[in-house]
């Protein structure tokens, strides 16, 4: 009992050291995020199809011969085409896009950065699985490179959203958004898109911006908490067009708010 | 404090620790840290650290609502994500798993008990068990 204990203790003081149920808890809350985008989307007669991961994804659709199903979702920051959790895919105006949780995108820097929720084209992530996947093509990381039409960042704490929270969300979105400006990321040879495939090429999506505020304009980034936000952050982000929204908790009007926001922009707005 | 109270106690703090409450005082962090040292030495020193800790009735009052509220929320969201996979995918879903994002084998998984107890209620027989001795001490 005392080796048992004395692991529970040492748990204790160094909380980050496994995954824990406030990681589980957390990731319930991203996974409650991407599915209620999900229902707001059929909601508006824009159907969301259900799909596991993997070299080929498989859609998942009621099993006749089971009453009940098990259904998977990463548990932590992954690639495109590895593990096998959930995604979903939609129709954004004619053109294919996936919503995953807890990927990680390929800043300008090289560096990784997870996004809890992010919307991506398919024909992206479709270049990564065929090529990284089944070719074990060293061009592709399994990473996008780039940023995605939608980024969402989720906390689920009790303690109140802060400004640094607020700050390391936009240190990521500084990295993975290219401005024209920009001198060619490291690796990269002469692109001039939003998003790719590989830091070296492959399929490319949407075009850049002249500034920040621009790029983040045409894009929608959120950061997202179960507890409040303080104004200090919801003032920063709101300078660079970042919506910060608190609060989101089942049955509380926030949540729905949100979403609406969200599924808005997917419907009504037009970005590029 | 007998040995039975001691594991339902630990039982206790892993719990709230796992659930991401930290917002006990540094001299209760402290505590913990003794104890933990304790745990490696002498079982006597040990149990005398989980006294001192009772001491704190505030504070573990205030954790236990915590991770009460905490079992709601989680409740409600799970109870909403059944209600979308059901009506949005047609999917009659039991078991939301998470993987291992590299490996895809899985590490955690959250589990509807229909016909066990449910979480809030073996929080609430834990946490009674607390109280009592709080009340008591």
């Amino acid at each position: 009992m005392l080796t048992e204990i004395k692991n529970i203790l040492k748990n204790y003081m160094a909380p980050s050291s496994q995954i824990s149920p406030s990681r589980k808890a957390g990731t319930l809350f991203e996974v409650w995020i991407c599915l209620r985008i999900s229902d707001e989307l059929k909601n508006r007669n824009i159907t969301p199809i259900l799909y596991e991961e993997g070299t080929t994804p498989r859609q998942i659709t009621a099993n006749p011969n089971r009453r009940v199903q098990t259904i998977k979702f990463k548990s932590g920051p992954g690639k495109i085409g590895s593990g096998n959790g959930c995604f979903i895919v939609f129709d954004w105006r004619g053109v294919e896009h996936e919503i995953h949780t807890s990927i990680e995108f390929e800043g300008r820097s090289g560096s990784l950065h997870e996004i809890d929720v992010s919307i991506i084209p398919a024909s992206i992530a479709n270049d990564i699985r065929t090529n990284n996947i089944r070719n074990n093509n060293p061009r592709y990381s399994g990473y996008p490179h780039g940023a995605p039409k939608i980024a969402i960042e989720c906390k689920d704490k009790k303690s109140n959203g802060s400004k640094d929270e607020a700050r390391t969300f936009m240190a990521r979105l500084y990295d993975i958004h290219f401005l024209e400006v920009h001198h060619q990321p490291r690796g990269h040879q002469g692109l001039k898109n939003r998003i790719y495939a590989s830091p070296l090429g492959g399929q490319a999506f949407g075009g850049r911006n002249t500034t920040y505020h621009k790029s983040f304009n045409n894009s929608y980034n959120a950061m997202c908490h179960s507890g409040i936000v303080v104004q200090e952050a919801i003032n920063y982000l709101d300078f660079y067009n970042v919506k910060s929204h608190q609060q989101l908790i089942p049955g509380l009007n926030s949540i729905n708010n949100f979403i609406t926001q969200v599924v808005n922009y997917i419907c009504i707005e037009n970005p590029d | 404090m007998e040995r039975a109270f001691s594991e339902s106690f630990i039982k206790f703090l892993d719990i709230i620790n796992r659930a991401g409450y930290h917002d006990f005082s540094d001299e209760i962090k402290e505590q913990l840290l003794a104890a933990q040292q304790y745990a490696d030495m002498s079982n006597d020193g040990f149990e005398y650290k989980l006294d001192f800790l009772l001491s704190a009735h505030g504070q573990i009052k205030f954790a236990i609502r915590y991770i009460r509220e905490r079992l709601i929320a989680i409740k409600k969201m799970r109870e909403e994500c059944d209600e979308i996979l059901k009506k949005t995918f047609g999917l009659n879903v039991n078991v939301i798993e998470f993987t291992d994002p590299i490996l895809g084998e899985p590490v955690t998984e959250i589990k509807l008990r229909r016909k066990n107890k449910t979480d809030i209620e073996r929080w609430d027989e834990l946490s009674k068990k607390i109280e009592n001795k709080l009340i008591m001490s």
